[in-house]
């Protein structure tokens, strides 16, 4: 396979192939996996940290006024290094040690510290949906997810009296949601 | 705590929408007043886009599953398999070689002479050259006394009866005699020395004297290395008689090397010379 160059992956974006997905993996796949493995990381962690990365790049990447200031092989790494320092820092490692990859050096734009604290804000939000009454997580889903439905819809979906029965369900269940995370965004004095 | 949970409802029934006109108004009016709480207020909006972003990226998530296949290997990896596969291959191959080396080196070493067999190989050709033996009469001019010539007569003729020991007394009497100068004449003497021990096996006792000179020699022979082939000749042998077969080579290199009178039985020699047996 012919290296792509990033304005015709950026373009294939725009155009919205799809098939454009499978050859950013594949020309960048190795160096994410690698970056996990040489820091602490195995085999299982490379995989996950490949797949939340590309999962990120692909939410980002898609968005209209989304603007590439690096080479992407770099956009890629940057992503996948404050998931993964985020995702060590969560296990409460020891190491603080990472082992960069010089080539995809990530100069100037967001501080390292802002980039990891919103990472690993992100990891707190994530592990405390889960932590949600299987009800709840169905109704802040259905509320925060991409075009988003009216709370009238959401009220017939789930079954509510009404639409104001169901803003009361979805306000407590996001209440609960934030004052766990905010909870724990003072442990981890973020 | 309480007042962080009241807040926080306070926050959420705002961007819901549900306070009051009152309520509301009272509630921006706090946010300009009250940085705590207008700093509060910016961190829960902040943890609202955060939330948006979580369910953003699950999406984006179960897309990309469908459009990867996170389980097929990637081109690199199958380079690394195939690189891994390779270099095994390539050690084995090289094991394998240096193992048919070893297999035949073993084969053909039996052919080869032992060291004593490699000494007296040496010897045979320097022995025939104790008929052309002749005590240089003059050195620098100054003749020599006739009681030196007579004993190097001697110690040739009790050489060549294999009178090995009563040959070496005659030498060494000689050597207390022959000036400082004359080092050329000495390291002759000496290599005729060592080829008496050689032969009687006692180069042990005597060794200082030829380790002492092929130092001295070595600092000399920039300038006139050929003259000195035949005391690294027979110290080679010396060498060898003593079963230090790797020094020996050495030494033997250079002859070699320089293409002089030992350059051809020298090379004769080294080809036979065993480097791992005794």
């Amino acid at each position: 396979m012919t290296k792509s160059s990033t304005e015709e992956i950026l373009d294939m974006i725009r155009r919205d192939d799809r098939a454009v997905w499978g050859i950013i993996y594949r020309q960048h796949g190795r160096m994410l996996r690698t970056f996990v493995l040489k820091n602490s990381g195995n085999k299982e962690d490379a995989n996950d940290q490949v797949q939340e990365t590309m999962a990120a790049a692909y939410a980002k990447m898609r968005k209209p006024e989304f603007k590439l200031t690096c080479a992407l092989g770099t956009y890629l790494y940057s992503i996948i290094r404050f998931k993964w320092l985020a995702e060590l820092k969560r296990r409460g490692s020891t190491s603080t040690m990472v082992f960069d990859n010089e080539e995809f050096e990530i100069e100037g734009g967001v501080s390292e510290i802002d980039a990891l604290e919103k990472e690993s804000k992100f990891k707190v939000v994530t592990n405390n949906l889960l932590k949600l009454s299987e009800q709840c997580q169905k109704i802040v889903g259905m509320f925060y997810k991409l075009g988003k439905k009216s709370m009238e819809e959401i009220a017939v979906e789930l079954g509510y009296a009404n639409s104001r029965s169901a803003i009361t369900k979805k306000t407590k269940c996001i209440r609960a949601l934030k004052e766990n995370c905010l909870i724990e965004y003072n442990v981890l004095q973020l | 705590m309480k007042e962080e949970n009241q807040n926080i409802a306070l926050y959420q029934n705002y961007l819901d929408g549900l306070l009051s006109d009152p309520d509301k108004r009272s509630f921006e009016k706090r946010i300009l007043e009250d940085i705590e709480f207008s700093n509060g207020f910016d961190k829960y909006k902040e943890l609202d886009a955060i939330i948006a972003e979580v369910y953003e990226v699950q999406e984006a998530k179960k897309e990309i599953l469908d459009l990867i296949d996170f389980k097929k290997p990637l081109e690199g990896d199958d380079l690394q398999v195939a690189s891994k596969k390779r270099h095994r291959i390539r050690l084995f191959a090289q094991l394998a070689m240096a193992a048919s080396f070893a297999l035949i080196w073993l084969v053909w070493q039996p052919t080869k002479m032992s060291s004593s067999e490699v000494v007296n190989f040496g010897f045979a050709a320097v022995e025939q050259e104790v008929n052309s033996l002749n005590y240089p009469v003059g050195n620098g001019g100054k003749t020599r006394d006739f009681s030196e010539i007579r004993n190097f007569e001697l110690a040739v003729a009790s050489f060549k009866e294999g009178s090995f020991e009563q040959s070496k007394a005659r030498l060494l009497l000689l050597l207390e005699k022959i000036e400082p100068k004359d080092s050329l004449h000495k390291l002759n003497i000496i290599s005729w020395v060592m080829l008496c021990d050689i032969n009687t096996g006692s180069s042990e006792k005597i060794s200082g004297l030829y380790s002492k000179n092929i130092s001295w020699v070595q600092k000399l022979e920039v300038n006139s290395p050929n003259e000195y082939d035949f005391f690294h000749y027979v110290y080679s042998l010396h060498l060898l008689s003593q079963k230090k077969n790797r020094e020996a080579k050495n030494f033997l290199e250079p002859i070699v090397k320089r293409g002089g009178k030992y350059s051809t039985t020298t090379r004769e020699l080294r080809q036979q010379v065993r480097f791992l047996l005794p």
